[in-house]
């Protein structure tokens, strides 16, 4: 196991975080969740930024706050809210990972940095939203880390740099063992990229399933107030009133597809299960 | 740590336009004051200038919100505080250094007063070293706030303490219940003289002020240590 | 190799792929002992998790199509003849099925679809 949270709790006043996360090897795990419910703060303890205030952060084995440099040198970051000093130029931040990390590939780095667009003169606070997000990202990537914990690696960007982005985080996935932790308000990159999915809200991590089978076998259904009278609701997982009726969902499309041919029966997207358990009423 | 030595430098070089007028605005006080002699002034601003911007390097990592981000480098937070004060005792040290080979290099003819200019420069080393090793600590874990209170405390004691030895009227020394204060301003001048003639207590002096150096950097890595970022 | 999927298909998204991969075994656009693109680059051509990929490649592996070889890669089954016949009658008897369902719909008795069956037949 590349990260492990364990019953990890973190207390910020009214704020209370309480969760287990694993992150295995060859894996590409999402986090999913709205803001504040404490996707940051899951970050933070995995990389040892901040104490716990009971059970464990781990990282690569080891306990999160313990970290020395050469564990670092495994470990790719990508923070929401912090990086280099924006005073910095490509140029100088490749002097200094040079001089960080032992296994920096500075020729591909630079490479990267061109073909994305990146000049390398110019000062980081100079770039426009997507090159910083395209710069942390193959940065953090330029080492050959074992894991990389990417804290919103999306926010602010268009569609077609993220697609770009997107690319580069699968094709880091070559190498056998490595593993990416990664979070996002961006169900529909989650959807094409993550293996498995935690969602979060308000502290706890209220569901979490490989990401196939919640776009293979849940499904939401749209149901009048008579439709649902009739339904079968043993496998019915949460309910949510609607204008024209109910929203349903449920674990078992397959068998509503098939036994109840004039109701809507939607295939599960990330959001509508995101959704449903956020906003609807628990029926099981 | 060198790759966090490097970061600095960067970044420090990104401001070399203020170090050039920070340089003439120096000359030319120099040659407005006709003041050429006076070692402890240049020597004082520059060492002085020079410890603010290494302090800057710690409120830019604070402000520019670098700093969960560069504690996720492998560096241990040990690491980024012993790095602040190797570049503090670096860049002190050669800005002395500088400043009396340039001082030697213009007074040339007079090679008398060297030993002179070399204790001046090396009491503001020390003085402006005693502000740093409080001052480093604080912002660690204050950052500007603590900058900008202890200088400003630091002026006024200055202003206060240049007032009250020049306070011939001993009325109003009296009446401020300074005398204290001013027989120690005095002592504290005449035992500096005597350090000047004294190499041993010298040596001695130089001593406590490494340990307290120690002191103060244990202090500021036991502030990172527990600090969440 | 060619899949096309759909993402807004009610079939899941790993049939589609155990589903495509078989049918080009069966007519054979992809011989025997061919080597199928690795987990990671199918996933990455077809934009979805990398867990897919390998799940629908594990039932094609227990299904007998493919094996995968550790280190190496998936290769398509050498002799797979039985198989691929089997493939093609499942896949005849959903068509038959399907037809049976839909003649019974419009009601049809069996009677009937036994008729209607043997008068195609000779045609």
């Amino acid at each position: 196991m590349l990260v492990q949270l364990d019953n990890m709790r973190k207390c910020y006043g009214n704020f209370n975080l309480d969760c287990s996360i694993e992150l295995n090897e060859g894996r590409i795990t999402g986090i999913v969740g709205p803001n504040g419910a404490g996707k940051s703060t899951i970050f933070k303890a995995a990389l040892g930024l901040i104490k716990t205030d009971g059970g464990s952060a781990k990282i690569l084995g080891k306990d999160s706050r313990k970290l020395v440099a050469a564990d670092r040198s495994q470990i790719g970051v990508v923070l929401a809210e912090s990086g280099f000093n924006g005073m910095l130029t490509i140029n100088d931040i490749t002097t200094v990972m040079e001089s960080m990390y032992k296994t920096f590939d500075k020729k591909t780095y630079l490479e990267k940095c061109e073909s994305f667009g990146l000049e390398r003169n110019k000062k980081i606070n100079d770039f426009s939203t997507g090159m910083k997000a395209k710069f942390k990202l193959l940065t953090a990537m330029s080492y050959g880390a074992k894991v990389l914990v990417l804290d919103e690696p999306m926010i602010g960007l268009d569609s077609v740099v993220r697609s770009e982005l997107l690319d580069e985080i699968r094709a880091f996935m070559d190498k056998e063992d490595r593993a990416i932790l990664i979070s996002s308000h961006i169900s529909s990159d989650l959807e094409g990229l993550c293996d498995d999915l935690y969602f979060i809200k308000d502290g706890k991590i209220f569901f979490h399933e490989d990401t196939d089978v919640i776009l293979a076998d849940y499904a939401v259904l749209k149901v009048s107030e008579e439709q649902y009278a009739d339904i079968d609701k043993t496998h019915i997982l949460y309910r949510k009133k609607e204008p024209f009726g109910y929203s349903l969902l449920t674990k078992e499309r397959q068998y509503y597809a098939d036994n109840y041919r004039g109701i809507a029966v939607e295939r599960g997207s990330i959001d509508d299960v995101e959704l449903m358990m956020v906003k609807g009423e628990k029926c099981y | 740590m060198r790759g966090l030595l490097i970061k600095d430098m960067r970044l420090l070089s990104k401001y070399k336009k203020t170090y050039v007028i920070y340089l003439l605005v120096i000359a030319a006080m120099m040659i407005r004051l006709n003041n050429t002699d006076n070692v402890a002034f240049i020597a004082g601003y520059t060492i002085m200038i020079v410890g603010i911007f290494v302090t800057n390097t710690i409120s830019m990592d604070y402000n520019g919100q670098c700093l969960p981000y560069i504690m996720t480098l492998p560096v241990t937070r040990k690491t980024y505080v012993a790095e602040k004060y190797i570049l503090y005792m670096l860049s002190s040290f050669l800005s002395a250094f500088a400043v009396m080979l340039i001082f030697s290099l213009i007074k040339i003819s007079s090679v008398d007063k060297f030993g002179t200019y070399l204790v001046e420069i090396f009491l503001c080393y020390i003085i402006i070293g005693t502000y740093n090793m409080i001052m480093l600590p604080l912002q660690f874990k204050y950052n500007d706030r603590a900058r900008n209170i202890l200088f400003i405390i630091l002026a006024v004691l200055i202003i206060a303490g240049v007032t009250i030895s020049n306070a011939n009227n001993s009325l109003i020394v009296e009446r401020l219940h300074l005398s204290v204060f001013k027989t120690g301003m005095s002592g504290f001048a005449k035992w500096l003289n005597e350090l000047e003639n004294q190499p041993s207590k010298l040596i001695s002096f130089f001593i406590l002020w490494l340990i307290c150096w120690g002191i103060s950097y244990l202090i500021s890595e036991r502030v990172i240590q527990n600090r969440e970022f | 190799m060619k899949i096309i999927i759909s993402n807004s298909s009610m079939e899941p998204i790993y049939e589609q792929i155990i589903g495509q991969i078989k049918g080009m075994i069966i007519d054979g656009s992809i011989k025997e002992d061919t080597m199928l693109p690795s987990v990671r680059s199918l996933s990455k051509d077809l934009k979805i998790s990398a867990l897919t990929v390998k799940k629908a490649y594990d039932a094609l592996e227990d299904e007998g199509f493919i094996v995968t070889v550790h280190g190496k890669g998936s290769f398509v089954v050498a002799n797979n003849r039985n198989l691929v016949r089997e493939e093609q009658r499942k896949r005849a008897e959903d068509k038959l099925e399907e037809a049976i369902r839909g003649c019974r719909s419009i009601g049809m008795k069996d009677a009937e679809i036994k008729e209607l069956f043997d008068l195609i037949m000779e045609e």
